[in-house]
């Protein structure tokens, strides 16, 4: 399979949406290293970091994200 | 500053075990994290805990390495972090802030499987599935500040597009999985989803001035 046809793939395939059939496929070429793959696949991160960031921030109040924050330094001090 | 770069600076510091360093990225990057994974998972105590183990998965990815041994037993060559190790694969540059909004989708989704199956929820996985790939702190600082012209581009998508693609990004939903659930033959989804992601690409290509388009 060349590249051109799995251009159309990648932002798909970081998803994790594309069927096995397909991802095994594009799975395969891209351990070839092909470095033309390669970019795409790093542009194709972009958008899927564009798609996630679409849902607005969800903000706490000031006491929530306080013990958020304290629940979270107490856990690496169990680590 | 920049979300994405300080990022960059404050891992500077976790890498040197400075767990109030961790706090700080938390601060600037929780809400908008959570905003994803509640849109994943509805529910406020679900999503705060995806968060969470991003960021416990973020301290871990950038623990020095025992200068004794390297990870899988072999020996280590250097005190790189796990994270910047990771990026000898990936571009110099890579971002961190782009790491930890794909771990805490990967995160989200994987509470949200286990909600549906009734199954166990994991425990702290490493995922390095975009490690390797992750796009420059520099470019995502691009796309955070033009967020408004993003979000103008998805909206010229059509609506079904756009629900395709929510619910590939928020359900993790795979095409055949979604032909399924939408009553509609798997070419059809299939050529759907990949129209869209086909527009978003070369409009994406016109925002970072990689490609010339009118948006």
């Amino acid at each position: 399979m060349g590249c051109q046809h799995l251009e159309e793939l990648y932002e798909l395939y970081l998803l994790g949406a594309l069927d096995p059939e397909d991802a095994d496929r594009v799975g395969e070429h891209v351990r070839t290293q092909c470095p033309s793959c390669y970019e795409g696949l790093r542009e194709a991160a972009l958008a899927v970091y564009l798609l996630c960031q679409t849902t607005p921030p969800a903000r706490s109040s000031a006491r929530a994200d306080s013990q958020q924050r304290a629940d979270l330094l107490r856990r690496l001090r169990s680590k | 500053m920049s979300d994405a770069a300080l990022a960059e600076d404050l891992l500077v510091r976790i890498r040197k075990r400075d767990r109030e360093a961790l706090g700080e990225l938390y601060d600037r990057c929780a809400p908008r994290l959570r905003g994803m994974t509640l849109r994943i998972l509805s529910e406020r105590d679900s999503a705060d805990r995806a968060v969470r183990e991003a960021f416990l998965h973020l301290w871990e990815a950038a623990a020095p390495i025992s200068p004794r041994a390297g990870r899988n037993g072999a020996p280590a060559v250097s005190s790189r972090s796990a994270l910047s190790d990771a990026r000898l694969d990936g571009p110099p540059g890579a971002s961190a802030a782009a790491w930890l909004t794909l771990q805490a989708r990967t995160m989200a989704l994987a509470r949200l499987r286990a909600v549906r199956t009734g199954g166990a929820v994991p425990g702290l996985e490493p995922s390095g599935q975009f490690v390797s790939w992750l796009p420059r702190t520099e470019e995502v600082e691009i796309v955070d500040r033009r967020r408004d012209l993003l979000q103008k581009i998805l909206n010229q998508l059509s609506r079904p597009q756009r629900e395709l693609l929510e619910k590939v990004v928020f359900e993790g939903c795979r095409e055949t999985e979604l032909a399924e659930k939408q009553g509609e033959p798997v070419a059809k989804v299939k050529s759907d989803l990949r129209a869209a992601m086909r527009f978003l690409r070369h409009r994406l290509r016109a925002v970072m001035g990689t490609w010339g388009a009118n948006i």
